[in-house]
């Protein structure tokens, strides 16, 4: 006659086998009541431990206790089986990956919207904030407080649109400088982007509204060095650091020293393109140092504080950086055109 | 502003080509519009002799000559022009020259005859328009020399002057400014003209002067010649004018704008024999008074223009343009100079209300040089006495009541450095001033006093003068230096952070961002609106009825890029504008920001079968308006249905937060849409973001999530279609149950047969929650029951 924990190793082995080899989970009901269950082969082995003497009693039970525990374990494992088998069973194994997905809609920001933000983002890193001001505007705040003598051409009803009231929409977001130094005392570091209005036959350079983005930094002891560095920053982190800038004296009534500034042409890296007119720069504004006579209508006192402003056209920059040749199109929103940005 | 090269050369050597001149004159703020290089002509285009001439044995009109071209043996050309004189001199392309890119000279058999060259007209070597005959040159030149040598090619620069820099709008502005830039003030040559008056004439026997408008005039002169010969003017001044653009017209004419185009200032000519007794009176024009100008057009004046004009009446729109009856003809022998200075204020409300820009009116709107007003006028009479073989009478009458007094600017040393970011000594300041020929009146350490030359009038303060010396030192040079970080206010007074907050939304929503034009047509303003014109703002001097208000609603911006993209089959649509309206209150127009939606078409053209068809409906809208409040951390909006002149009644509904609109949405009227042939349903959303802005919830505390499990319960429910689920919501809500903590509709059934007209039947899924505890079934179920009570008592239902 076999050892008793001879017997028990058995049957151990025999459950695992069957278990292993089941296929349905009828089978391993029947293999657990066949030795789990309480006229099983385990319990009645466990019966049989009674004619044992006490040395042997430890070491057997050591032996039947492990091959209690891995029967359960191995019918554990085996319904577990038979319940993923089934599951994968039902799912459909024909899914054609290559199907058109359902599409999220991604929604993009207007290309003059795009350079906008990146133009107020750069600003914004060098300390500036953005100040908005009315599109109905005072010719006080549009004309007189900036400079402008008052037989100026800009003031026709030629080139500014007026309401009946004498109102104008603005041409240029400047008025808003204006607004902001009126009420508030420096030192101020402002960029005022907005739409402008003018009385232009609309083509494909003009439009009777485009966009602006102005700049006012006013502080003690603000140089033209300081505005050539501001837009020198401003090219290199808009169009790359390999992008040289230009300034070039000019004449604007609310600035002294006036400035414009050129971009070196991205398309033809300054070598000359029909882009440039083959002059290898790019015209993208004007700017300067405020004029004194525009410190005092606002109230600062010219001798104490000094400042730049400067401003450029955000269509122009959309144009010239995405070779779009009619700024009608960014206006007409045709979806297939958008999406491209 | 043009100039020709050539004839800056008569005031200033110029040693750069045209580019680099163009380029220095650039960076020093006097910009170029265009450079026109006259063509260059090829090397083997050569001055060649004619040396015998025959007929063409084959063709009457051709001739066969030998010519000398400097080359051991004469060349055979076959020439079709009239003028090919033996021993004249004229252009010959040699052979391999190429004329134009598809026009190369070869060696050819015209009728049978060898040719070895051809001989050129003006048109044909592109000098101009002349193709009548050979263009003739010098009959000085050498056979052989290259033309391009002797027939200068002229540049014309077209310059882009700023209206604050008069002055560079002569040829002898611009000499003086590329002198100061150069360096070398002194190395200009300005004309010295000399005059030979007729002895013992007197100016005083024949003419008079009153000058009436002082204010308007402040300097005027005027010169006689007599027998004066009208003819053309010479081939050097006819190309000189012909050059910048000016059409020569008789060397009288020609004189007047020649010195205008030289030294900036504008004279007049007239037939002294046609002006009244010689007299010469300045006024104001009486309201009413016409005036014939040399362009025959007749002109009503007002008593704002200013006039020349004879006892009888007006000979000259003073400034602008001369009178048809004072003009100088064929016939004239006498012929009055007037050389003057008129306020430019004047002279630009003449031209503007008259229409009438000419060379002079541009000069004097913005000012000539009054001190130059006479040595303009004395170079015109040389001229006129040595070109039209006149007789000058002596003397020149000059009013002049107040001579020009030079301002003096003060300029401090140390506001230049520091304006500029440069450190610039004294002596280089000085310098600068005096080579753009700014007198130093006084000197010390630190400060100028600069006497401003009458040519300047635009420099009259501090600020100007440090501009100059920017210009000298160049731009390019003054160094790019940051100041010290200066934050320029708080984030939170950025006044684009809630917009841009509001776009990010909604393009992560899935709309595409788009942007119309602010002005619109009245009509599509009102029919977005629905209300009257006076809500609107007008424009008094739009350029169409198409753009004639502000808009006061993104509406008719959207219709318009929905119109155009449904015409161009884009029929799936999900974009958005954020823009200004403009309405007009009865006080005050309000601008504020909208945002404005629209939703039409499908959601997945992409995909198959029902997916494929299903179209956008009014849900769809709503619901990314509850993903947009939410994602702006906006209090959940009251919806309710609402009724807009734009939107279907029925499909349309507000959104408000504190009573206040946020929005309004619903599906547009088929009225609006008229002739866009949609295929699907459109939905619009107008948004105030304002006023979102205003209620948005930045700073929100944490919540802490549920320890306890929750329990719930359905209640399902037969209503009238006048109850609103809303209404069910605010019922079920009004019960203040502490422990209610979700309110879902799970389902909806609407059957006319079993429910009858006008009813449907609603599921909702309540749950129930404790904070602190698990609820048990009796208290979930006794709350439940709590709740159905207060339906039932309160609205029109039953239960199902
Ligand atoms: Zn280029």
């Amino acid at each position: 006659m076999k050892p008793l924990s001879e017997k028990f190793d058995l049957a151990r082995r025999e459950a695992l086998a069957a278990l292993d080899q089941a296929t349905d989970s009828a089978t391993v009901e029947q293999l657990r009541i066949d030795y789990l269950g309480r006229r099983g082969a385990i319990p009645a082995l466990f019966r049989e431990m009674g004619g044992l003497s006490p040395e042997q009693r430890p070491v057997v039970g050591q032996v039947a206790n492990q091959a209690k525990t891995e029967i359960q374990a191995a019918v554990e494992e085996a319904l577990q089986r038979l319940s993923d088998t089934a599951t994968t069973a039902t799912l459909d194994l024909n899914l054609d990956p290559t199907m058109p997905g359902r599409r999220r809609r991604v929604g993009k920001k207007h290309p003059v919207v795009q350079v906008m933000d990146e133009a107020i983002d750069i600003f914004r890193r060098m300390g500036f904030i953005v100040a908005d001001g009315p599109d109905l505007e005072t010719e006080y705040h549009n004309f007189d407080a900036l400079n402008t003598p008052t037989d100026h051409p800009s003031r026709d009803r030629q080139d500014t649109f007026y309401l009946a009231d004498g109102r104008l929409l603005r041409t240029q977001t400047s008025p808003v400088q204006i607004r902001v130094m009126e009420s508030q005392e420096p030192p101020l570091r402002i960029v005022c982007p907005g739409r402008c209005f003018r009385r232009d036959t609309p083509d494909a350079t003009h439009s009777m509204n485009f966009h602006q983005i102005e700049g006012l930094y006013v502080d003690r002891q603000v140089s033209l060095a300081d505005l050539k560095a501001t837009m020198t920053v401003f090219a290199h982190e808009l169009l790359g650091s390999e992008v040289s800038v230009r300034f070039r004296p000019h004449f604007f009534p609310f600035t002294e020293p006036s400035l414009e500034y050129d971009f070196s042409c991205i398309m033809c890296g300054g070598k000359g393109c029909r882009v440039c007119k083959y002059s290898g720069w790019l015209e993208i504004s004007g700017a300067g140092m405020v004029d004194p006579a525009v410190f005092q209508a606002v109230g600062y006192d010219p001798e104490k504080w000094t400042g730049y402003a400067f401003g450029m056209g955000i269509e122009r920059i959309a144009m010239i950086r995405h070779a779009i040749g009619d700024i009608r199109m960014l206006y007409e929103n045709d979806l297939r055109f958008l999406a491209q940005f | 502003m043009k100039t020709s090269l050539h004839w800056l050369r008569n005031y200033i050597d110029i040693n750069w080509n045209a580019r680099e001149l163009a380029e220095m004159l650039t960076l020093a703020g006097l910009e170029v519009e265009s450079i026109e290089e006259a063509a260059q002509l090829p090397e083997t285009v050569v001055v060649g002799r004619i040396l015998t001439r025959g007929k063409h044995p084959n063709a009457d009109k051709l001739s066969v000559c030998q010519v000398d071209t400097g080359a051991e043996k004469p060349l055979q050309i076959v020439c079709g022009a009239p003028n090919c004189a033996v021993g004249s001199r004229i252009p010959v392309a040699l052979v391999g020259t190429r004329l134009a890119d598809d026009f190369k000279i070869k060696k050819s058999k015209l009728r049978g005859v060898a040719s070895e060259g051809m001989m050129c007209s003006a048109a044909e070597l592109g000098l101009g328009s002349d193709q009548d005959g050979l263009l003739q040159l010098s009959p000085e030149l050498t056979p052989g020399l290259p033309v391009a040598q002797c027939l200068g090619s002229d540049t014309i620069i077209d310059w882009e002057v700023t209206p604050n820099r008069p002055d560079w709008l002569s040829h002898l502005g611009i000499a003086r400014e590329i002198a100061a830039l150069a360096g070398h003030p002194d190395c200009l040559r300005t004309p010295q003209p000399i005059l030979r008056p007729l002895p013992g004439s007197d100016l005083r026997e024949f003419v008079s002067l009153q000058v009436d408008a002082p204010d308007l005039c402040p300097r005027y002169t005027a010169r006689l010649l007599r027998q004066v010969k009208i003819k053309p003017s010479p081939e050097w001044m006819q190309s000189a004018l012909t050059a910048v653009g000016i059409r020569p017209i008789n060397n009288v004419v020609d004189i007047t704008n020649y010195v205008m185009m030289e030294c900036g200032q504008p004279l007049h000519a007239f037939d002294c024999d046609r002006v009244r007794d010689g007299r010469l009176i300045v006024r104001r024009a009486d309201e009413g008074e016409t005036i014939v100008t040399l362009d025959q057009r007749s002109h009503r004046l007002t008593s704002r223009q200013l006039l020349i004009a004879d006892p009888r009446g007006g000979i000259a729109l003073a400034g602008v343009m001369g009178g048809a009856n004072s003009e100088i003809g064929r016939e004239t022998t006498s012929v009055l100079l007037e050389s003057a200075c008129f306020a430019p204020a004047s002279i630009r409300a003449t031209a503007r209300q008259l229409g009438m820009h000419s060379e002079s009116s541009h000069r004097f709107e913005r000012g000539v040089d009054i001190e130059a007003v006479e040595l303009a006028s004395r170079r015109a009479a040389a001229l006129i006495q040595e070109l039209a073989d006149a007789e000058l009478v002596d003397g020149c009458l000059d009013f002049y009541p107040e001579p020009y007094q030079p301002e003096m600017v003060p300029c401090r040393i140390d506001r230049v450095n520091q304006l500029l970011g440069v450190e610039l000594s004294i002596d280089r300041i000085v310098d600068y001033f005096e080579r753009l020929r700014l007198t130093i009146v006084r000197r010390e350490t630190d400060i100028l006093s600069v006497s401003i030359p009458s040519f300047r009038r635009d420099l009259s303060r501090e600020a100007d003068l440090i501009e100059e010396a920017a210009r000298l030192y160049g731009l390019q040079n003054i160094p790019a230096r940051s100041a010290a970080a200066v934050v320029g206010g708080s984030r939170h007074q950025d006044a684009y952070v809630p917009i841009e907050r509001a776009r990010d939304g909604l393009l992560a929503l899935g709309f595409q961002e788009t942007m119309t034009y602010s002005t619109i047509s009245a009509d599509d303003a009102l029919a977005a609106i629905g209300g009257s014109s006076e809500q609107l703002i007008e424009l008094d001097n739009p350029i169409s009825a198409e753009s004639a208000c502000m808009r006061p609603s993104l509406l008719p911006g959207l219709l318009r890029t929905v119109a155009h993209n449904v015409a161009h089959g884009n029929h799936d649509l999900a974009i958005f504008e954020i823009g200004r309206i403009i309405v007009n209150h009865p006080d005050f127009p309000e601008e504020r920001y909208q945002a404005g939606l629209a939703l039409g078409g499908r959601p997945h053209p992409e995909r198959y079968g029902d997916e494929r068809g299903r179209e956008f409906d009014f849900f769809d809208l709503k619901g990314r308006l509850e993903g947009w409040f939410a994602c702006r951390n906006l209090p959940e909006p009251d919806c309710r249905p609402a009724r807009h002149p734009a939107l279907v009644d029925g499909q349309t509904a507000e959104m408000t937060i504190d009573g206040q609109t946020v929005a309004t949405l619903g599906r547009v009227r088929p009225e609006l849409t008229r002739g866009m042939r949609l295929q699907h349903p459109l939905f619009v959303a107008l948004v105030e973001l304002d006023r979102a802005a205003a209620v948005a919830q930045t700073d929100k505390k944490a919540r802490l999530l549920p320890q306890f499990p929750a329990t719930t319960r359905d209640i399902s429910m037969i209503v009238p279609d006048s109850l609103s689920h809303r209404d069910i919501v605010k019922a079920i809500r009004e019960c203040r149950c502490p422990w209610l903590e979700d309110i879902q509709l799970f389902d909806l059934y609407q059957d006319r047969e079993n429910l009858g007209p006008n009813r449907r039947s609603l599921a909702y899924s309540l749950t129930y929650r404790d904070s602190a505890r698990t609820l048990t079934d009796d208290e979930a179920t006794q709350a439940h029951e709590q709740i159905k009570e207060h339906l039932a008592a309160r609205l029109k239902l039953e239960f199902r």
